[in-house]
């Protein structure tokens, strides 16, 4: 076993591909779920880039608003307004 | 009108030029976006922070059918497989922090080409204004791919391999195939959550679902991802090319100016003459070739002249590009290039990215403690290499370092002496066939010389 599967996560995602292979479960999940582009979108997404998003959006959501929260408090007691590295890199002259 | 070969992918727009303006046409199918870029406010935050090229509007030549802009021309066009490290990562940076203000703004990034992104004035900027198509609630991030395959993956093949698999992105221009990333990669990356999410886990499903996409497009249009999800991915991506580091070991070329044959006064005496030169010729453009840490490009960029620092060292190009960010500098562009074999012209019908050669000819190229390099380490002739240099410049500021320099002494060490026409009169000789003397002067305390041409052409 490799050390991916070792990690939580890599035993996660190999069990679910696992299970899929079997019953085709994730891909009637996937296929259940996954929105096609009405718009005319001159890339091709791919329908495996789509169900990775599909698949991790809403734990990445999660830890996201929970960071977004966190960064509040933070300012809130150190009295600044929030600004990430990106804006500070980017948008600072 | 003259369409550019680069710009056909996208049917909502192209890319022409007339009388050496740029234009860019937007097409019909593309009027609705544009409108809700500006109604949005979108290009108004964006340009006024320098994050998107600003544009005018033609009014005059719009109608039904088409929109005309003009946006801000770009002195010089640069190719991911020509940046550093820390370039490509901030480039990377930026296309999600674009993202970021576009979900914002109610709209989102159609597509995540690293080409998109250029370099002005130190820092990373969009050229691309159809890059923004309205927002729809719960739909995927249709660049995503796009994104992994040319920023993602090249990071992190950089960061857990080799600073030289970045050059992927030069044999595969839609960026580097996650599978062949996802192999490349060592095991410990798996651990990174980011990295396999992103790149491992993308492309097991990828090739889970090759070929099943007809299948895909008859499913049905559920809203599958909330906006916070969404942010959340950007926001992961985010936080994984920011961990991600790259850590060089000295090359041979990263302490050069410590090991040269030049005392303090002949390399003050060497950067006075290559100043006066540059004076002379006062180009609109220089292009150091072979330039190290930047050292003697800076004496044209100091005086506002955009320079672009070409290295073959990645370790060297790194160093610059940070120095420019840490000092906000200005007109100074560093890039890798190798001299012995530069970058080509690719894509389709060899069109969509120019050779070095193309983007030429410049007012002024120079080549500094170079011509050894490519006349003894690569067997270049003489000839070949003035004919070379007289296509990429008009000018040509060239230092001629003869056998009995150190550094040449170095080279010829390990190898038989098969260069029987490598002295000053055969240089001179080889480049008076493309370019006349202007200037030339013994650099003193050393035994070389230096030159200031002028092509004949």
């Amino acid at each position: 076993m490799n050390l991916f599967a070792n990690s939580f996560f890599g035993y996660f995602c190999k069990k679910l591909t696992q299970m899929s292979l079997k019953n085709n479960l994730l891909l009637t999940l996937g296929l259940c779920l996954m929105i096609v582009p009405t718009a005319s979108a001159y890339l091709d997404p791919g329908t495996g880039s789509y169900i990775v998003q599909i698949l991790v959006a809403g734990a990445l959501g999660g830890i996201y608003a929970i960071k977004m929260y966190w960064m509040r408090i933070v300012n809130f007691f150190k009295g600044s307004s929030a600004s990430d590295e990106s804006s500070e890199e980017f948008e600072n002259e | 009108m003259n369409k550019l070969p680069s710009s056909f992918r996208d049917p909502d727009g192209f890319l022409f030029m007339e009388e050496g303006r740029l234009f860019r046409q937007i097409n019909p199918g593309a009027f609705d976006d544009y409108t809700l870029l500006n109604k949005s406010r979108l290009y108004e935050y964006l340009t006024s922070k320098n994050l998107l090229v600003s544009h005018r509007e033609h009014d005059d030549r719009s109608d039904s059918d088409k929109i005309i802009i003009e946006p801000e021309k770009l002195e010089f066009i640069s190719y991911p497989y020509e940046w550093s490290y820390t370039q490509l990562r901030d480039a990377a940076l930026l296309t999600l922090h674009l993202q970021r203000r576009a979900l914002e703004h109610g709209m989102s990034l159609k597509d995540a080409t690293a080409y998109n992104i250029q370099f002005r004035n130190g820092k990373p900027i969009l050229i691309d204004t159809l890059s923004f198509e309205k927002y729809e609630e719960g739909k995927p991030w249709v660049a995503y791919k796009q994104f992994c395959q040319h920023f993602l993956a090249p990071l992190a093949l950089a960061s857990y391999r080799d600073i030289r698999l970045t050059e992927l992105l030069r044999t595969n221009i839609d960026g580097v195939p996650l599978d062949l990333a996802s192999g490349l990669l060592p095991s410990k990356s798996k651990l990174n959550l980011g990295i396999a999410t992103h790149i491992h886990l993308h492309a097991k499903t990828q090739q889970k679902y090759a070929g099943k996409g007809s299948e895909g497009s008859e499913a049905s249009g559920k809203k599958a991802i909330k906006k916070i999800g969404l942010l959340g991915l950007i926001d992961n991506l985010n936080s994984t090319i920011r961990k991600l580091k790259w850590k060089p070991n000295d090359t041979e070329w990263s302490d050069y100016y410590e090991i040269t044959n030049y005392d303090d006064a002949s390399f003050d005496r060497k950067k006075e003459l290559v100043s006066s030169y540059i004076q002379k010729c006062s180009p609109s453009m220089l292009w150091d070739l072979g330039a190290n840490d930047g050292t003697f490009s800076r004496l044209a960029s100091e005086k506002g002249v955009p320079t672009i620092a070409f290295d073959i060292d990645p370790i060297a190009v790194e160093k610059n590009y940070l120095r420019i960010k840490e000092q906000k500098e200005k007109n100074l562009l560093p890039l890798r290039m190798d001299l012995t074999n530069p970058s080509p012209s690719l894509g389709w019908a060899h069109n969509e990215r120019d050779s070095l050669r193309d983007r030429g000819q410049v007012d002024c190229c120079m080549a500094l403690a170079l011509i050894h390099h490519l006349c003894i380490s690569n067997n270049v002739p003489l000839g070949m290499v003035a004919k070379y240099f007289a296509a990429l410049g008009k000018h040509l500021i060239i230092e001629f370092v003869p056998k009995g320099d150190s550094q040449v002494d170095i080279l010829l060490a390990t190898r038989e002496d098969v260069f029987p026409h490598y002295h000053i009169d055969g240089f001179e000789e080889a480049f008076s066939k493309y370019f006349d003397v202007v200037e030339k002067s013994h650099i003193e305390g050393t035994k070389r010389t230096l030159y200031l041409l002028k092509s004949k052409n």
